[in-house]
């Protein structure tokens, strides 16, 4: 139980909506969180990452369940006593203070000495590389400085807990990915667990331990990275975390490992067998783009089905096709461009081609 | 070398052109407030330094008498009557009107104005009438007096018309609104994801408050404040009804001095007193409430 940073157990929010009806934010949530890790909770707007996370702060009470935080159960404790802290998606820096003030701030209220506060506050914004913004107003820092500011002053106070609401969110895509790294090393170095939230999968994807995957205030999957990404639950993970083809079909045979699935009675595919799949069960197999060749040939140990290329889309590092499979099955294809000597083949739109992959790389969704 | 002096040269016109066009928008204004205040306020500067006359009107003759007069005790009293009551009348004003901004800036966008139509619903009325309304509450055999004895909760009636109390009162009641609305317009632009960071970083209701929501709406504070204070310590009519001759504020004093005294001189001498006096203490309070805030 003492490894556990975090432990929602049965946590439900309803909010009143506009209309006076009940929303519910949060859907009896279960969830353990250790020490140490970096956890993200990933979804599209509005499914209660935020809610889940201003919970567990404190600065919302849950209608049903408990928070428990390093073995302590929350109850109405209330924001400013609880060993977390956040990392505001709008930063919200006091405008009025400086980047000392404003990371010192905490550590005044916590009645730490003044030399002392000299020191951690430091120390922290060395930590942010930000050294020398001491007298700096807010106003006086650009989007990403502002963005270290409000890291640091949450980290100065070494919480158990560090909670960030898409805190990369307002910066463009360079800086992003730049503090993602950061974020990850820091998250190493002070050895705190991460609370991140994002509705970026690959975000979620670079930084994260684990991913709990959220849908309409419910957990769909909760794994590791590569987990999520190539053992997808449901149909509504595949689609999220990245791009999928889903082939819709039938279960045609159970053999053991393998499952074999008909496509609309236009082919029969195999796929590793998923927990809880049936006979003659409706099913999709879901097959990332960049699992799938385009070629001229067909090939053992490939599935290999023939179709029509419909659309080629060159995108630099990669080609995609849009290719047309038999039965009227549209599926896109992404294939890179590994070597500008190798001449690459291009199969223009209406070339008849063979779509080709690896059995294991099939995804069998039974919901 | 050349193109580059004529870049700056066209810069500077252009500036100046600017600067034309802003001089030609403030006009309109500019001329009103030459001719209605700035022209009025000399001759009443004027007039405070001249002699009256024996059956009043005013002579030509250079004094510094009529400030010299002001120094009497009497009407240090009256002047010192009149602070105090302007000062409780902000203070009391703020303390009501910091909760109601507050709250009003926390609901639902469509009821907000809706709430803030209510808090200047009584300008609909006229200021005589309201006023008149609590001399008619506040009198011996007033509302508040028989409610008051009809419920054996007193045994004789208060006197509580013609005090300094029903001065502040009716004080209070008038500028309310000139507190809360600069107040909300600052509470509303408040982020309140400021002080649940304070709440964050470990501060309570109390802490948040004083170090992030306060300062943060000084401005407010200081707008409301002023605007509150200046008529407040210029009142005339509230403490007319409300005051009678035993809370006669400044406001009174130039009345009588102008109407019944016809001593134009001294009138004038009051009116430029206590407006060199507000302009000092505003510039006092202006300095301390932006120090506190650059703290
Ligand atoms: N204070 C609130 N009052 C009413 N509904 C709310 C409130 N906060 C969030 N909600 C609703 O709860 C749901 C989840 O919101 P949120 O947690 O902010 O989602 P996310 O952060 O994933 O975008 C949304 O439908 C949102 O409209
Ligand atoms: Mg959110």
């Amino acid at each position: 139980m003492n490894d556990l940073a975090i432990q929602l157990i049965d946590v439900t929010k309803r909010f009143q909506g506009p209309g006076g009806e009940d929303v519910l934010a949060v859907d009896h949530m279960h969830l353990d969180i250790p020490h140490g890790e970096f956890f993200s909770f990933l979804g599209p707007s509005g499914c209660g990452k935020t809610t889940t996370l201003r919970m567990i702060a404190g600065f919302e009470m849950p209608s049903e369940g408990q928070i428990v935080i390093r073995g302590e159960s929350m109850g109405h404790i209330p924001a400013f006593k609880r060993p977390v802290n956040t990392v505001f998606q709008s930063y919200a820096l006091w405008p009025h203070m400086t980047v000392f003030q404003n990371v010192a701030f905490g550590l005044e209220m916590a009645k730490v000495s003044t030399s002392e506060i000299k020191i951690r506050v430091a120390e922290a914004l060395e930590l942010v590389q930000l050294e020398g913004f001491d007298g700096r107003k807010p106003d006086q820092l650009s989007g990403g400085q502002q963005q270290r500011v409000a890291l640091a002053r949450a980290l100065v106070q070494k919480p158990a807990v560090l909670l960030l609401d898409e805190p990369l969110g307002a910066l463009d895509l360079k800086l992003r990915k730049q503090m993602q790294l950061e974020l990850k090393h820091m998250q190493e170095q002070v050895g705190i667990t991460f609370i991140y939230v994002t509705h970026d999968q690959e975000e979620a994807l670079t930084m994260s331990d684990r991913i709990a995957v959220m849908h309409k205030g419910r957990i769909q999957q909760l794994g590791g990275p590569e987990e999520i990404y190539e053992r997808p639950a449901t149909r509504y993970v595949a689609d999220f975390i990245g791009e999928t083809n889903f082939l819709e079909g039938r279960v045609a045979s159970l053999q053991g490992e393998w499952t074999e699935v008909n496509i609309g009675d236009a082919f029969l595919l195999h796929a590793p067998t998923v927990e809880g799949v049936t006979n003659g069960q409706e099913v999709a197999v879901a097959l990332r783009p960049e699992k799938l060749t385009v070629q001229a040939e067909v090939e053992p140990n490939l599935h290999c089905i023939s179709g029509t290329v419909e659309e080629v889309v060159y995108i630099g590092t990669d080609t995609r096709y849009i290719v047309n499979l038999l039965g009227d099955h549209r599926v896109v294809s992404r294939m890179q461009n590994l070597s500008s000597s190798k001449k690459l083949t291009h199969y223009p739109p209406g070339s008849e081609v063979i779509v080709g992959w690896e059995p294991s790389s099939g995804r069998i969704l039974t919901e | 070398m050349n193109s580059v002096t004529t870049a700056q040269e066209a810069a500077r016109l252009r500036k100046r052109r600017e600067q034309g066009n802003l001089m030609f928008l403030v006009s309109p204004a500019a001329f009103w407030l030459i001719l209605f205040f700035l022209v009025p306020l000399s001759i009443v500067l004027v007039y405070s330094f001249l002699t009256r006359g024996t059956y009043g009107g005013v002579l030509p003759i250079a004094t510094t008498q009529n400030y010299a007069k002001l120094l009497d005790r009497d009407y240090f009293i009256v002047f010192r009557r009149s602070f105090v009551l302007a000062l409780i009348t902000t203070l009391v004003c703020l303390a009501f009107s910091y909760p109601v901004a507050y709250f009003i800036s926390r609901q639902r966008a469509r009821w907000r104005g809706l709430l803030v139509m209510l808090v200047i619903v009584p300008f609909w009325t006229n200021f005589l009438v309201r006023t008149y309304a609590w001399a008619e509450i506040l009198r011996d055999e007033g509302v508040l007096n028989n409610v008051l004895l009809g419920l054996h909760l007193i045994k004789d009636h208060l006197d509580l018309l013609y005090t300094p109390g029903a001065v502040v009162v009716g004080l209070i009641y008038g500028y309310l609104p000139f507190m809360v609305l600069p107040l909300y317009a600052n509470l509303e632009k408040f982020d309140h994801a400021l002080m649940e960071a304070a709440h964050d970083s470990g501060a309570n209701n109390f802490w948040a408050f004083m170090r992030v929501m306060l300062p943060l709406t000084m401005p407010g504070i200081v707008a409301g404040s002023i605007l509150v204070f200046i008529p407040s310590i210029g009142a005339f009519i509230t403490s007319d009804i409300l005051g009678g001759s035993k809370a006669m504020m400044i406001g009174n004093l130039i009345e009588r001095q102008f109407k019944s005294a016809r001593n134009w001189p001294f009138a004038s001498t009051i009116s430029i007193t206590l407006m060199v006096l507000v302009s000092i203490a505003v510039t006092i309070y202006f300095r301390i409430t932006t120090e506190a805030d650059r703290a």
